[in-house]
């Protein structure tokens, strides 16, 4: 069996009246990629930076490389990279100064130079912080959290505000890191960040863990094979159109203004159906998009809600 | 290990300090233009202490009256001619004197009819004309032109003030430096970072506590050498009073600056306070003009305004205050120790886990 590095039960916090983190437990194996997916407010930045020893906990056990942890101390801390949710530097200071800086901190470091060329900022280094731009910032985040060369990485929200191609780059180094053999603890709201990068996925919704499992299991738990939703023109009448139209087709459906949204598990059987229907009732079908199914839908299943509501 | 982490942290203290402009021009520009600015104006007026007057007389005086007056004395044909040299500033006050009438008439400027020295003078000429004239051989009307006494036993008025440019100095370096560190640093995350290294709270507030003291000393250190060549200043530093005085003093206008954060909590507001305090210290504490120029009734105000001990501290080591070395040491341990207690508390209160 591969050694549980991190370690977690029945952790607890709360503030004032709200269950930040409301008694979850979890582990973390070595060298795997696990993501903490959750809305806004699920408890993913407060348990992580319990974690890091930044927040403290109001009850549960923290178990860092099989020894139980009270405190998160320096010894701990030697041992772990973190990149917070929102990072700031000195902005005066340069990118290889604060590099430097941060490789002080801790008893072993990386080559400064070598980070900085692994995380593609050597034509930055002499810039100073104050004029990089959101993805040079977030690579120089990801290089300080990895400079004393750690066993466990903590990454909140690795990719927020990052633009489409910036965040591809910001997973594939993430996956470079996880190829070198880091174990990384990652917090996202964007399914696609988990989905391309987590071995396994811990689901937090207001304070708990609602499912968890890798990104396959989570969606083949759903039993279904592909999800169908698509526009209904009717001549502007779409109170006419409910969503017990498909009700005699026998197909999982729900309604949201004219879009509907079906699941099913026979897709040549269900698009069959629907143009049937159509073809019958004399509606217009527009904007039809087939896709398989993915960690939103497990959200949706279990929340009644998107990730991103 | 903790001295590499310490010298990291100070290092990057350091430079984040010396590259922040406002920083820098608080810390080290404004104080030097102060100098600069009360050093052109008072020290033109201090060497005007020592300015020849000239008295221009119209008329007979005996050998013995101009031998008495101890101005350099010009003489004039008529009330004419020395008005005109009045107009021409070759004379500062005339004089005519008329033995028929046994009349007396000074000439003067009008805008001089308040300066002091003119109005001193004034008294001493009659003084002497009256010995001589009435006989009287003992001095019935002592008249001595000392130089007024500003502070308590300053040397000259550009030493006082800018013994108190360099307490400000210290002030606002150590105050808003806290303001600085544990306010907006913690509010925009900075400190989190750190607090995620293996660093401990106390080497962080060290290590920010050691740059910004590295930065008030640089300050003090310029105030004190452009202040010694471009203006000559008399002070003769005790420096080891002095390093003590500005250790003390930089620690205890830190903890100010803490106590205001630990009041206020948002560092915004802390700061606009902290800016209040320092104007209110500025006109209050005795820095710029002494504290017995303000109305009686406010001069209570000083006794809470840590500026005023400062500066006293300041003008002890350089000799241009006398203190007894009781007080001198009590001050300074007082600040030392409240500002310390106070960087201890905040260590606590902002580097704590959540």
């Amino acid at each position: 069996m591969e050694e549980v590095v991190v370690k977690v039960n029945n952790l607890k916090k709360q503030y004032k009246d709200v269950k930040a983190v409301d008694d979850v437990s979890f582990y973390v194996k070595k060298k795997e990629i696990v993501a903490i997916l959750g809305p806004n407010g699920a408890g993913k930045t407060t348990t992580l930076e319990i974690l890091e020893g930044l927040r403290k906990r109001d009850e549960g056990e923290i178990y860092y490389f099989g020894e139980k942890a009270d405190q998160i101390d320096s010894n701990i801390k030697e041992k772990i990279g973190v990149q917070l949710q929102s990072t700031v530097f000195f902005q005066n200071l340069t990118v290889i100064e604060t590099l430097r800086a941060f490789a002080g901190l801790y008893q072993k470091s990386l080559e400064v130079e070598k980070v900085l060329t692994d995380f593609n900022l050597e034509e930055k280094k002499r810039s100073r912080i104050s004029k990089l731009s959101g993805g040079q910032l977030q690579r120089l985040a990801l290089a300080t959290a990895v400079i004393n060369d750690p066993e466990i990485l903590f990454l909140d929200e690795p990719t927020t505000g990052l633009d489409p191609q910036a965040r591809r780059n910001t997973w594939q180094i993430i996956s470079n890191l996880r190829n070198s053999g880091k174990t990384i603890i990652l917090t996202t709201h964007y399914m696609e960040e988990a989905e391309f990068l987590a071995d396994r996925v811990y689901i937090f919704d207001q304070g708990k863990i609602i499912a968890e499992g890798s990104v396959s299991e989570l969606i083949n738990s759903l039993g279904m094979n592909s999800i169908i939703s698509f526009k209904i023109n009717s001549n502007g009448n779409f109170d006419d159109i409910s969503e017990k139209l498909f009700d005699e087709i026998d197909l999982k459906v729900s309604k949201n203004e004219n879009f509907y949204r079906i699941e099913t598990v026979d897709l040549e059987n269900a698009l069959l159906k629907i143009f049937e229907e159509a073809r019958t009732k004399k509606f217009d079908i527009s904007d039809m998009i087939i896709r398989k199914p993915n960690l939103e839908d497990v959200f949706l299943k279990l929340t009644g809600k998107r990730l991103r509501d | 290990m903790k001295n590499r982490r310490m010298f990291s942290l100070i290092s990057i203290f350091t430079k984040d300090t010396f590259r922040n402009w406002m920083e820098v021009f608080f810390t080290l520009l404004l104080p030097v233009l102060l100098l600069l600015l009360f050093g052109t104006i008072f020290g033109t007026e201090a060497s005007s202490g020592t300015k020849e007057y000239k008295i221009g007389i119209v008329g007979d005086v005996d050998e013995t009256i101009i031998n008495s007056i101890p101005y350099k004395v010009v003489f004039f044909e008529d009330k004419n001619s020395i008005t005109m040299a009045l107009n021409e500033n070759i004379i500062n006050i005339g004089l005519l004197l008329n033995h028929e009438n046994n009349e007396l008439t000074f000439i003067q400027k009008e805008p001089d009819m308040n300066d002091e020295s003119i109005i001193f003078i004034k008294l001493e000429l009659q003084n002497i004309l009256k010995k001589h004239y009435a006989g009287i051989k003992e001095d019935f009307i002592n008249v001595e032109f000392i130089e007024t006494s500003i502070g308590e036993n300053q040397e000259n008025p550009l030493d006082f003030i800018i013994t108190g440019v360099i307490g400000l100095s210290l002030l606002s370096g150590g105050m808003f430096s806290m303001i600085n560190v544990f306010g907006r640093y913690k509010k925009n995350g900075l400190i989190k970072r750190f607090l995620a290294s293996p660093i401990k709270p106390f080497e962080f507030t060290l290590s920010a506590s050691v740059s910004k003291l590295f930065f008030n000393f640089i300050s003090m250190f310029i105030i004190i050498i452009l202040g010694k060549y471009l203006f000559s200043l008399n002070y003769n530093f005790n420096w080891l009073s002095l390093f003590c005085v500005f250790i003390s003093s930089s620690i205890g206008m830190m903890g100010l600056g803490l106590l205001l954060l630990l009041i206020f909590k948002d560092p915004a507001i802390a700061s606009e306070a902290a800016t209040i305090l320092y104007v209110a210290m500025t006109f209050f504490s005795g820095v710029y003009f002494p504290i017995e120029f303000l109305p009686k009734a406010i001069r209570w105000i000083s006794n809470f305004l840590p500026v005023k001990y400062v500066a006293d501290l300041i003008r002890f080591s350089g000799n241009i205050k006398q203190m007894t070395l009781n007080n001198f040491l009590v001050i300074n341990l007082i600040l030392f120790v409240i500002g310390f207690f106070l960087i201890f508390v905040s260590s606590k209160v902002f580097l704590k886990e959540e």
